[in-house]
């Protein structure tokens, strides 16, 4: 496990160094403001993390996630750490334990396959799809 | 009331493994259909996407590896604001902020979908 950490520091590190200084240094700057709003959203109204995320990937030139697939994927990385804190916040408020575990169960199905597709759908498609799920998402908010 | 908790539990767990969300999906389902209280179907829903979320990662890493020199930096910030954030939710009472972020969410699908217009008229042009 050390090892591991250690490996993927150096070649983080490596990165670093490598790619010449100031636009990774840019890079990483950019990557930590973006992170930081996203999280400060997420913890405030519980939703919009992974929006502010995709965004900052789309504007952060250095950034690999080139299409919206792997933009997404990556924004689900780093929403990931963050809805852990907010559910063990949250975890005293959890009431129904059967309905929970269905969820946690297919949800964990879902999840596979919905990681499958993505990559696999085409760019306009997902697009359609995250569009409509941020206005019924932003609907909801309003009301 | 199990087959509709599965094929929501299928749909939003789908949403979060793409990283599009889906999290509104769930929640709404489980305080309009189950009449779950919103905090809740907020804990139930965290609980999912944190399992769905986690079991998707292992699939999106393996295919190709994540952006490290921007999800790293940007998650362990993140983590850094989300706590002191939420601590900041419980006094504030969110219910204007929530308000204000639906209006920027339902803004911000636009340029997604304006993108998308103009994709297809410059592949209709070639």
């Amino acid at each position: 496990m050390i090892s591991e950490i250690n490996r993927n520091y150096k070649s983080f590190r490596g990165n670093f160094i490598s790619n010449g200084g100031k636009l990774m240094k840019r890079t990483v700057c950019a990557a930590i403001i973006a992170g930081a709003l996203a999280g400060f959203v997420n913890g405030l109204v519980g939703a919009g993390g992974g929006l502010v995320m995709y965004y900052a990937m789309s504007m952060i030139k250095r950034s690999r996630s080139k299409n919206t697939a792997k933009r997404l994927a990556d924004s689900l990385a780093v929403c990931l750490p963050m809805s852990l804190i907010s559910a063990v916040t949250l975890k005293s408020d959890i009431g129904s334990k059967d309905i929970t575990l269905v969820f946690i169960l297919f949800g964990v199905i879902g999840g596979v396959l919905g990681a499958r597709f993505s990559s696999r759908l085409p760019d306009a498609a997902l697009r359609v799809i995250f569009a409509a799920i941020l206005l019924i998402g932003g609907i909801k908010m309003l009301i | 009331m199990l087959i509709p908790n599965i094929m929501i539990a299928l749909l939003s767990g789908a949403f979060v493994g793409a990283g599009i969300g889906g999290g509104g999906i769930a929640v709404i389902y489980l305080t309009a259909v189950l009449s779950l209280p919103q905090s809740a179907a907020q804990g139930i829903n965290l609980a999912m996407y944190v399992a769905a979320g986690t079991a998707a990662m292992s699939y999106h890493i393996r295919k190709s590896p994540i952006d490290k020199a921007t999800v790293l930096p940007s998650a362990a910030a993140g983590m850094l604001t989300a706590y002191p954030a939420s601590l900041l939710a419980a006094e504030l009472s969110p219910d204007i902020l929530r308000r204000i972020f639906g209006g920027i969410m339902i803004i911000s699908a636009l340029p997604i979908l304006l993108k998308l217009r103009k994709n297809t008229k410059s592949h209709r042009r070639t």
